[in-house]
This record gives structure tokens, sequence and C-alpha cells, in this order.
């Protein structure tokens, strides 16, 4: 079962200053290219589904992961991939999605491109 | 190779047969090709509502976690299935209740 973390868990998770050479912590965003260009978590890093199947297995992925996608549905079979192929201790996908990130924080909190 | 599908949890699936025979009976057909979550979940929850209890909206979708996401979605409100087409193409069946 994975669990679903909220944006105010995961904006606490990464730190106010969206620390991104956090090795400890993937954060990966499984939207589309314009959705992630246009706006996107704090050190979040861009992995579709597509480069996610190929990559899943041979990646060294951190001990903590957080996935998240539009509204929080598809991240949760994003997640279930990484726990199931992937090293990562503890998997966990980000409840609501980007659509829930962007109304708990305010603008400042987004990461400029 | 891994695949989501793999870890998607589909409803009950429906042989070729039931499901060609079952898709000329389709009182509305979404064709959902290329579309990713949200999107085919409004548009089957927008689609059942114009349909009468009994009928079937049928989404044609090549994104995986709709083949979950949407019969979640849509709940209660629908009875569902998927066929797999063997090719990553997949359609989702929704009788209304």
């Amino acid at each position: 079962m994975i669990d679903e973390l909220s944006p105010e868990t995961v904006r606490d998770r990464i730190g106010d200053d969206g620390d991104d050479d956090d090795d400890e912590l993937d954060l990966i965003d499984v939207r589309e290219d314009t959705a992630y260009d246009d706006g996107h978590l704090p050190g979040a890093e861009h992995v579709t589904i597509d480069e996610l199947e190929e990559t899943v297995v041979d990646r060294d992925w951190a001990d903590e992961v957080i996935v998240y996608c539009y509204i929080g549905k598809t991240s949760i079979q994003a997640a279930r991939l990484i726990d199931e192929y992937g090293d990562a201790e503890s998997v966990a996908s980000m409840d609501g999605g980007y659509e829930a990130w962007e109304s708990a924080t305010s603008e400042s909190s987004l990461q400029p491109q | 190779m891994p695949s989501i599908d793999d870890v998607t949890n589909t409803p009950d699936e429906l042989s070729d047969d039931d499901a060609t025979e079952l898709f000329e009976e389709a009182d509305l057909v979404q064709d959902m090709m290329g579309e990713v979550c949200p999107y085919p979940q409004v548009e089957a929850k927008k689609g059942l509502q114009q349909l009468e209890s009994g009928d079937l909206l049928v989404q044609e979708t090549d994104h995986v976690p709709c083949t979950e996401n949407v019969p979640r979605a849509v709940g209660d409100d629908a009875d569902a299935k998927v066929w797999r087409s063997g090719d990553a193409t997949y359609r989702i069946y929704l009788r209304k209740r």
C-alpha cells in the first residue's frame, strides 16, 4: 500500500529553501513536459511514466522517494512501480497532486524555470 | 522491462469477443487516446450524466493508469470492465447503474 502524503507534509519534508541536493530524497514529477516546465515543486526531477519504466530497475534510488502528478492518482501507480522494482526504502505519493500543492502553498514557493 | 501495467489494479477484464460485441452496443464512446489523468475521469463523469441507467459508456485510452483511475473516479455510478488490446491500447467499459 502506497502512503499518500499531504502537500504540507511534502513541503516540510523538502524544506522551505527547497534544498535540492538532498540525496536522501528523490522528488519525482511524472506529469507531462509542458506541465513540468510551467511549474514544479522545488527540487523536483521530471521523469515521465515511460522513462520510469525504462530506468526504475537500474537507478540508484534515494532512501525516500515522493512522487507527484496532476491530482495524485497516476502518482500512486508510479510509486507502486518504484516500490516494486526500485531499491528505495520508502515510496509515497503526494495526495491531490500538483493541483493540491498550488492551492496549499503560495506562488512564491514554486521554483522558477 | 517493468511496466506501469504490472502495478495497475484494473477491474475485471473482457475477452476480445465480449469487448467487440459490447463496443457495438455502446451508447457513448469517448476517445481518450493521448489524454492523461485527470481529463478522462472528468469526461467519464460528464458522459455518465448524459446517459440513462443501463446505458454503456466506453473510453478508449493508451494511458494505463486510467484503467484503474477512471473506474475509481466514477465509483458506484457505474459497473466497470476493461479490455486490453495487447498493443498498448485499452478500453474502459462503464455500465451506468
